[in-house]
């Protein structure tokens, strides 16, 4: 077969020739946001020219307001991953080994703030959070992102619990653990590092979170994709929001060596984050 | 010999016994029962106050006249009988249809590449998992510093090389928006697909080609039927994220073409008709969830092949 | 130092039941277990072996019965409240934590001191001769060490009751020889009462006290492994166990004595197992194990005229069938040395040593 293979007609050689320029040209799309982005960022100007002067003129300009989102996005995101799983996680144990009456409509519920899309849930929340002035408010911002979490979060747990065998927590039982002994020393210690993965792609998607909390965002509330995008309404492109643009990426890379250091090279083939676009 | 007895054991098994040892252990169980559904019960109120009691509230909102708070269905009646609005969803369908095609005829061979490449996946991956981290946002300032029709990369570049000889202006038209989409499409695509892919078993193809089939040909005729359910399953999350796109529409947006997101939060925000809005909103997700739904049918009437393994 | 278990109880096990919608898995079983016996469950594939073995353990709630420890009702406690050990499969020791620490989760539970603990834990390690081991994770141990931390596990925290399901089917045919025995021995030693579940005949043969032998959620019979082997009490316990020919008959109860009428012509005389054989012209199986079918020189009376019809070698001893006159097929196994160069066609006389006769139904 692999001799067959070896001969080099014309037809192969077009083919690989084709293959060759389709894979270029993929890359190149693949990549271009991140690389225009980060070659802006360093150049200081709109304008991507080749070769030019390294600046980091456009970093050192980045506007308190800009600091202050992004910290905020960043607290936000943390205490939303945390509270989310912190409910989570009882609630996917209690599903998946509590033999609960209406255990899959339960769990269909909790994933409802997934399923719905999230401009159409942004909208909703913003009727109930005006009267309860929820709006334009750190913890408006918050608990819509829990909800996000809480699905993605109950998603991932479950196939955790899913994926342990009931043996270990009988083992427990029988050697005299309780219920909440047996989830503390063996159920939570098994499912650590697959929590903290979860935690890891958790976070990273209320940072990018958009759609849910454009509505209720406000002047005193603003994730940094928001302020990135409200700016480049009113403004227009501007240098320093190129630079923090390459800050995010800078943060989604370190992200991504850290799920990947921890995984082992061999993960994400496509399971872990191509359940969502 | 035996030990095998069908009298009752002296004493402590008298019927009442029996009857006292159930009814302790049933109360058990019911306890148990009862300490599982507290562990839900945070869970739950999170996601009723956070997100359904809202969504019934759009809904219920969506039923009602805004001046008189009558229940009605003029809402949808007039949305549904509006020539603009019905115009502006086909538009966005068309531009989420023809987007979604596109994503996954540009993804599918990558995406098999991926699967049966161990080396070429492990440079890959990064280069499409890092975007799917970064807000879309980004990804529109990356448009703009790619599309832009004097400083855009691509402009210079091919009037550089004499291909153009004016800067093409799509940045602002519908061209722009769909090749932002694109992006993230073949991005999402990519990645499903190649999970889908590399839980096909190879040896099937190579039974293909054993049986005389040429590579692509046992690539159409096997490996494509058997991913089938995962390019459905992309299809619907690419679909279903431009109808409901935000960021993209207004950033690269020049009034054309109008999507129906921009339509409803201008009703919402600029001209005050919110209770039209709910309606709107209804009719987007109500369309996004039947895609979704489809999706999902398909993916589980042919069966579990698919999916993430 | 003292090993054994000395406030060990007998078990009794009280008509107790379990159905999962309409079917029906365990039918009311009863059984008495003494304190320090070893007794094992055997039968088939979903014969409710393991189902009894939860209702026992606590962790699935039986439809009606009891269980009671001496005096003592337990089965209205929950599982961590039972004082019962038990051994999985699959062993499930916990993979985050180390021997030691496995094999002292239930003296942790149950508020043992430090010293207390490892002072126990070394005992253990001792018994099942894994000393120095505690310190390692159970992924870096064999299969059959494996094993032996899940028994020390099971025992640590002197239960009651020690159920172990199927612990020997993932390991190799070679080890799981030795460690049957190993297994045997730390239980006398630990004088542990004991509840041990294998499809595989052998192992119940070789490591029981008594077998309580399964069917489809009904106890088909109690008794020894001796009693099992050669008093069989119904068709399915003639089959299950051992090997045995099987060969349609009636009960001939006219001259006094117990015999089975096959055919015609034959009447033999057969042990039976109980009184579920008795009335005089009922349906048996007439039962011969292939090893107490003899073979002489066709000459000799007070036999079979018989043909060797197929010869399979197996080592030690050699597999016959025989065609028997008046009785059919029948497989005879012999000692190699005395079966020599016995040829296939050659006419012999066939004589049985010993039979049985069980019930045929239907
Ligand atoms: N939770 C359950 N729901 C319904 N049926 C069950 C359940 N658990 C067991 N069964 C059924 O009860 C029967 C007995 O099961 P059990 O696990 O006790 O068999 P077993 O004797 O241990 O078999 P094996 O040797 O294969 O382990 C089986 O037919 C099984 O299908
Ligand atoms: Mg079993």
């Amino acid at each position: 077969m692999s001799a067959a293979r070896l001969r080099l007609t014309p037809a192969i050689f077009f083919g690989r020739a084709a293959l060759a320029v389709y894979l270029l040209i993929m890359l190149l799309w693949l990549t271009f946001p991140v690389v225009l982005v980060l070659l802006a960022s360093f150049q200081g100007t709109l304008e991507v020219s080749f070769p030019a002067p390294v600046s980091f003129d456009a970093y050192k300009t980045i506007p308190p307001s800009y600091w202050e989102a992004f910290w905020f996005t960043i607290r936000a995101a943390l205490l939303a991953t945390g509270i989310a799983l912190l409910v989570a996680i009882p609630a996917a144990w209690a599903m998946v080994r509590g033999k609960l009456a209406g255990r899959r409509i339960m769990s269909n519920l909790v994933l409802i703030p997934d399923v719905v899309p999230q401009l159409i849930l942004g909208i909703a929340l913003l009727t109930v959070f005006i009267p309860l002035r929820l709006s334009n408010s750190f913890a408006g911002v918050m608990l819509a992102l829990v909800a996000l979490s809480l699905s993605t979060g109950l998603r991932f747990t479950e196939a955790l619990l899913e994926g342990l065998p009931d043996e270990y927590e009988q083992a427990a039982q029988s050697l005299g653990a309780n219920k909440f002994t047996t989830f503390r020393l063996v159920v939570l210690p098994l499912i650590a590092p697959g929590v903290a993965i979860a935690a890891l792609f958790i976070f990273m998607q209320n940072l990018i979170t958009f759609e849910l909390l454009f509505f209720i965002s406000g002047p005193s509330a603003t994730p940094i994709a928001i302020r990135l995008f409200s700016d480049i309404i009113d403004r227009g492109i501007v240098p320093y929001a190129v630079a923090m643009a390459g800050i995010l990426v800078y943060v989604a890379i370190a992200f991504y060596t850290l799920v990947a250091v921890s995984l082992g090279p061999k993960y994400m083939a496509g399971s872990v984050m191509s359940r969502k676009g | 010999m035996t030990d095998i007895t069908n009298t009752p054991s002296s004493g402590l098994s008298a019927p009442d016994a029996q009857d006292q040892g159930r009814h302790v252990s049933r109360r058990r169980l019911r306890r148990e029962k009862t300490f599982y559904r507290l562990l839900t019960l945070p869970a739950l109120t999170i996601v009723g106050l956070v997100a359904i009691v809202p969504l019934l509230l759009l809904f219920v909102g969506s039923l009602r006249d805004q001046r008189s708070g009558l229940f009605t269905l003029d809402n949808y009646v007039n949305t549904l009988g509006n020539g603009f609005f019905m115009r502006t969803l086909a538009t966005t369908i068309a531009m989420a249809g023809g987007v979604t095609a596109i994503s996954i005829l540009m993804a599918l061979p990558l995406a098999y590449l991926l699967a049966r490449r161990t080396l070429l996946r492990n440079i890959v991956m990064p280069i499409i998992t890092v975007p799917r981290m970064l807000p879309f946002v980004v990804i529109g300032y990356a448009m703009i510093l790619l599309l832009a029709p004097m400083t855009g990369v691509a402009n210079k570049v091919l009037m550089g090389l004499g291909i153009l000889q004016q800067p093409a202006f799509i940045l602002f038209d519908w061209p722009g928006q769909a090749i932002a989409f694109a992006y993230n499409g073949i991005v999402v695509a990519t990645a499903v697909l190649t999970g889908v892919l590399m839980s096909v078993d190879t040896q099937l193809e190579d039974a293909a080609v054993s049986m005389g089939a040429s590579k692509p040909r046992a690539f159409f005729a096997v490996t494509v039927p058997l991913a089938t359910p995962g390019i459905i399953a992309a299809s619907a999350l690419i679909f279903t994220s431009v109808v409901t796109a935000y960021a993209i529409p207004v950033m690269l947006n020049g009034r054309v073409p109008y999507m129906v997101s921009l339509l409803i939060s201008a009703n919402l925000l600029t001209l005050q008709q919110q209770n039209l809005a709910y309606a709107q909103a209804i009719i987007v997700s109500v369309l996004a969830l039947g895609v979704t739904t489809i999706g999902q049918v398909v993916l589980s009437r042919y069966g579990q092949r698919g999916g993430d393994k | 130092m003292n090993m054994s278990n000395n406030a060990a109880q007998p078990v009794h096990i009280d008509r107790v039941r379990k159905t999962f919608g309409e079917f029906v898995a365990v039918r009311e079983l009863s059984l008495d277990i003494e304190a320090g016996e070893f007794v094992t469950f055997l039968g088939p594939s979903g014969c409710g072996k393991s189902t009894t073995l939860k209702m026992l353990s606590g962790l699935l709630p039986q439809d009606s019965g009891e269980i009671r420890f001496g005096n003592k009702r337990i089965d209205m406690l929950p599982a961590n409240k039972r004082n019962i050990g038990l051994v999985f499969q699959n062993y499930a020791l916990f993979p985050h934590m180390s021997v030691a620490e496995n094999i002292a989760f239930g003296l942790r539970m149950r508020g043992w001191s430090r010293a207390d603990k490892d002072k126990r834990v070394e005992q253990l390690l001792q018994l099942v001769r894994l000393e120095g081991l505690g310190n390692r994770k159970p992924e870096q141990l064999s299969g059959g060490q494996q094993q032996r931390v899940a028994v020390a596990r099971a025992l640590a925290f002197n239960p009651d009751l020690v159920l172990l399901d199927e612990p020997l089917s993932n390991l190799d045919a070679k080890l799981r020889e030795q460690v049957r025995l190993d297994l045997r021995d730390i239980q006398r030693r630990a004088n542990q009462t004991t509840i041990f579940v294998t499809h595989d005949q052998v192992e119940a043969l070789v490591m029981s006290d008594r077998i309580v032998l399964m069917n489809k959620g009904g106890v088909e019979q109690v008794g020894t492994p001796y009693e099992l082997y050669a008093t069989p009490a119904t068709e399915f316990g003639a089959r299950f166990v051992g090997a045995n020919n099987l060969i349609a008959g009636t009960l001939d109860k006219s001259s006094g004595a117990i015999q089975a009428r096959i055919g015609p012509e034959t009447v033999q005389p057969v042990s039976t197992h109980s009184n579920n054989v008795e009335k005089d012209g009922m349906d048996i199986w007439y039962c011969v194990r292939p090893e107490h079918v003899a073979m002489r020189p066709q000459s000799s009376a007070g036999h079979f005229g018989g043909r060797v019809m197929d010869k399979i070698y197996q080592g030690t001893t050699v597999l016959i069938d025989l065609d028997v006159k008046g009785l059919g097929t029948v497989r005879a196994e012999r000692p190699a040395l005395e079966v020599g160069d016995l040829g296939v066609g050659t006419d012999v006389g066939v004589h049985i040593e010993r039979s049985h006769a069980v019930a045929r139904l239907g």
